[in-house]
C-alpha cells in the first residue's frame, strides 16, 4: 500500500509546486506579453492571450527614457560597485577567517547590522554631503554608496569561503614566503574562485536592482534603469503596454545575464570542497 | 650554516600558559627531536620557531639573531606539516617551486632545482600531478622535497610521518635520517613517536606540559633519565617503575621492601637511609629469571614477539612487571619465577620522582 501512497504524494506535491510555480510567474509573464501588445489590445477586456505582437511600446520607451543611457549606468554602477566591493571586502575577509580574535564575530554582526538598517534613515545627511562635495546625480557617488551597502553582504560571503580554506595551507604559503596579498592572490583567490564568482554575481544583481538610492541621489545624468523606470511609471501610469515594455527592458538584461552565470551561482553557493 | 637558540621562551593562550621558560641552543646541522606526549606545547614551540604563533616571552635567535619580531615569511625556515598542506590547485612541481616562484628565481632555475629535488625523493614521474591524485606517501614527499628546494636555513617537520601506515613511516624515517646526512642541514623534528626520536635524533628534547624535562643525546636519555616521567617515556617495551621502601642497609647494600613481598637488594652507593620510600626503575632487558632470590612473581601474560618474548609478570605492585627473555625461552602463563637485576642497569628515584644520582 505504501508504494502508491508514496506515489501519491509525490505527484500531489508536485502539482501543488507547479501551481504556485505558475501562480508566482504569472505576472512576469503577462507582462512579458504586454509589452509586445498595442495599447488597445492591452486594455481589452476580457484580456487577449493571442494578438499581433508589435515593437512599438520598446522603440517609443526607448526615445523616451533614453533606455541606452540608462542601461550603460546600471551596467557600469553595478559591475564597478561590485569590484569596489569585492576588492574592499577581499582583505577584511581574510584578516577575519585566518587572524581572527574573540571579537571578530561582534564585528561581523555589526557589519550585517548596518546592512538591515533602513537607508532612508541615513538619506538625509548623505544627500546633504552629495550636495556640498558636488557629487549630486554623478554615477560615481551611486557606484560608491551601492557598493559600501553592499559590503557588508560581500564580506560575510568571501568570509564563509575564505574559512573553506584550512589555514595550513596559508602558513605553508606564509613559510614560503608568501605575504598577505601574494596569499590572497596565489591560494585564496584561485581556491575559492566558484565562491567569489557566485559573490559577485549576487553583488552586480542588487546593484541592478537598487532603486532607493538612485531614485533619490541621480536624476538625468547618472540615473539607472531603476530611476527610467519608476519616472517613466510616474508619467505614463495608464498606458500598460509602454510600462510593461519598460519594466521588461530593465529586467531582462540582469535576468538574461544571471541565466547565463546560473551554474556559476550554484556550483558557488554549494562550493566547499578544497579539503 | 644555520644555528637556533630559545632563551627562556613561553607562550600563553590567554592566561593558559601551554610552553614554558623553554632553553635550547641547537647547533649547526644538528638533528633535533622534541618529543613528549600530546598536548605537551611541541607543535606550539615549533610554531614560535617557524614565526606563525607570537611569542609570549623570551627570544629565539637565529644565526645569533632575535627574530621574535621577524614574520614566517622572512624568516627562511622551512616546514613540513602533519597535514602536508600541498597546494590542491597546483602541481607538484608548482607546489615544490611556489616558494623560488615569489623569490623571482628565474622559470629555469627554478625547473632545475625542482628537478633536482624531485630526484632525491623519487617523485620525476609525478611532477605534473595534483595533490589529490597522490597517496600519502607521495604527498609527504612532496611536502619535503618543497622545503628542500628552498634550501632553508632550518628545516622544521612538526609530525610528518604521523598519517603514513606503519611500514612507510619506518621507510620514510630511514629516508629522513639519510636525507638529514646528505643535506647538512639543521633539523628540528616534533614527534610524540619515541622510537622515532631514538633512532633519527642527534639530540633528544623530552618535554611535558610545556616544560622541557631533559634534553640530550638519545643514549644519554635512555641511559640517564633524569626522572621517572623521561624514564617511562623514552624505551620501548617502557621501563618497569616500581614503588619500593628502604628497609635495611647492611654495608654497601642496600634491602628493598618491593610491595607483594618481594625484595631486592641494591649496590646502596646513592644516598639512602632507612624508610625511605623510592621508585625503582629497570628496564625490561635489564630483567631476568635467575635461579635465586627474594624478588619473584607470577607470569600472567607471554608476547612473542618473534625477535624476543616479553614476558608480564605480577609480582603483586600495580602494573605488571615487563621482562625480556629470549626469543625461544621455555616460559608458561602462570609460572612462578625469581627476577634477577642487572645492577647497574638499575635506576632509583626519590619520592618526587627525581633521579637518586650515584655517588
Ligand atoms: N590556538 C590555541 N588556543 C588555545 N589553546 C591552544 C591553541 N593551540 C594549542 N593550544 C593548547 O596548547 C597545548 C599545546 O598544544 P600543541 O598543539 O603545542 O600540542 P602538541 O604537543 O603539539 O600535541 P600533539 O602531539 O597532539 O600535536 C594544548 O593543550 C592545546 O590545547
Ligand atoms: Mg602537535
Amino acid at each position: 500500500m505504501s508504494a502508491t501512497k508514496k506515489k501519491r504524494q509525490k505527484l500531489l506535491r508536485a502539482i501543488v509546486g507547479w501551481l504556485v510555480a505558475l501562480i508566482m510567474f504569472f505576472p512576469v509573464f503577462w507582462m512579458a506579453l504586454a509589452a509586445f501588445k498595442t495599447e488597445q489590445d492591452a486594455a481589452a477586456l476580457p484580456p487577449l492571450l493571442f494578438f499581433h505582437p508589435t515593437l512599438e511600446n520598446f522603440a517609443e520607451m526607448s526615445e523616451r527614457v533614453g533606455y541606452l543611457r540608462h542601461a550603460w549606468n546600471s551596467i557600469s554602477v553595478s559591475f564597478i560597485s561590485t569590484i569596489f566591493a569585492l576588492l574592499l571586502a577581499a582583505p577584511a575577509a581574510y584578516v577575519m577567517a585566518f587572524h581572527g580574535t574573540n571579537r571578530t564575530r561582534a564585528v561581523m554582526l555589526w557589519m550585517l547590522s548596518i546592512r538591515f538598517m533602513p537607508a532612508v534613515g541615513v538619506l538625509i545627511p548623505i544627500y546633504l554631503i552629495l550636495v556640498s562635495v558636488r557629487l549630486l546625480d554623478t554615477t560615481f557617488a551611486l557606484t560608491v554608496i551601492i557598493g559600501l551597502s553592499n559590503l557588508p553582504l560581500v564580506v560575510w560571503m568571501l568570509y564563509s569561503y575564505f574559512k573553506e580554506v584550512p589555514s595550513e595551507i596559508l602558513e605553508a604559503a606564509r613559510m614560503d614566503g608568501a605575504r598577505p596579498l601574494t596569499q590572497l592572490r596565489y591560494l585564496l583567490v584561485p581556491l575559492t574562485a566558484p565562491g567569489i564568482a557566485s559573490t559577485a554575481l549576487l553583488s552586480i544583481i542588487l546593484a541592478w536592482n537598487e532603486s532607493f538610492w538612485a531614485i533619490n541621489i541621480t536624476a538625468t545624468d547618472a540615473g539607472t534603469l531603476a530611476l527610467a523606470i519608476a519616472s517613466f511609471a510616474n508619467s505614463e501610469g495608464l498606458f500598460w503596454a509602454k510600462l510593461s515594455a519598460a519594466s521588461l527592458a530593465s529586467v531582462a538584461p540582469i535576468l538574461i545575464f544571471g541565466w547565463i552565470m546560473q551554474r556559476q551561482l550554484v556550483r558557488g553557493l554549494t562550493f566547499g570542497a578544497v579539503k | 650554516m644555520s644555528t637556533l637558540e630559545l632563551k627562556s621562551v613561553s607562550k600563553s593562550f590567554g592566561s593558559v600558559p601551554v610552553v614554558r621558560d623553554v632553553n635550547l641552543a641547537v647547533k649547526d646541522r644538528e638533528f633535533v627531536v622534541l618529543v613528549g606526549p600530546s598536548g605537551c606545547g611541541k607543535s606550539t614551540l615549533l610554531r614560535m620557531i617557524a614565526g606563525l604563533e607570537e611569542i609570549t616571552e623570551g627570544e629565539v635567535l637565529i644565526d645569533g639573531e632575535v627574530v621574535n619580531d621577524v614574520s614566517a615569511d622572512a624568516r627562511g625556515l622551512a616546514m613540513v606539516f602533519q597535514s602536508y598542506a600541498l597546494y590542491p590547485h597546483m602541481t607538484v612541481a608548482d607546489n615544490m617551486g611556489f616558494a623560488l616562484k615569489l623569490a623571482g628565481v628565474d622559470k629555469a632555475t627554478r625547473a632545475a632545482k625542482v628537478l633536482e629535488a624531485a630526484k632525491i625523493l623519487q617523485l620525476e614521474h609525478l611532477l605534473e600531478r595534483r595533490p589529490k591524485e597522490l597517496s600519502g606517501g607521495q604527498r609527504q614527499r612532496v611536502a619535503i622535497g618543497r622545503a628542500i628546494v628552498r634550501n632553508p636555513k632550518i628545516f622544521l617537520f612538526d609530525e610528518p610521518l604521523s598519517n603514513l601506515d606503519a611500514a612507510l613511516r619506518v621507510q620514510m624515517r630511514i629516508e629522513l635520517a639519510r636525507l638529514h646526512r646528505s643535506l647538512d642541514a639543521t633539523m628540528i623534528y616534533v614527534t610524540h613517536d619515541q622510537i622515532e626520536a631514538m633512532t633519527m635524533a642527534d639530540r633528544i628534547v623530552v618535554m611535558r606540559d610545556g616544560i622541557v624535562e631533559q634534553a640530550g643525546a638519545p643514549l644519554e636519555l635512555y641511559e640517564r633519565p633524569v626522572n621517572t616521567f623521561v624514564a617511562g617515556f623514552i624505551g620501548s617495551p617502557k621501563m618497569n617503575l616500581i614503588g619500593a621502601t628502604v628497609q635495611a642497609i647492611e654495608g654497601n647494600r642496600a634491602l628493598l621492601a618491593m610491595p607483594g613481598g618481594s625484595r631486592l637488594s641494591v649496590e646502596a652507593e646513592m644516598p639512602l637511609s632507612v624508610g625511605r620510600k623510592v621508585t625503582v626503575g629497570i628496564r625490561p632487558e635489564a630483567l631476568h629469571f635467575v635461579d635465586e632470590g627474594e624478588f619473584a612473581g607470577a607470569i600472567n601474560v607471554i608476547e612473542r614477539l618473534g625477535s624476543e618474548t616479553l614476558c608480564y609478570v605480577d609480582i603483586g605492585a600495580d602494573d605488571l612487571v615487563t621482562v625480556e627473555v629470549a626469543h625461544d625461552a621455555e616460559v608458561a602463563i602462570n609460572d612462578r619465577r625469581l627476577l634477577g637485576v642487572d645492577n647497574n642497569r638499575l635506576h632509583l628515584f626519590d619520592d618526587k620522582g627525581l633521579a637518586l644520582v650515584r655517588r
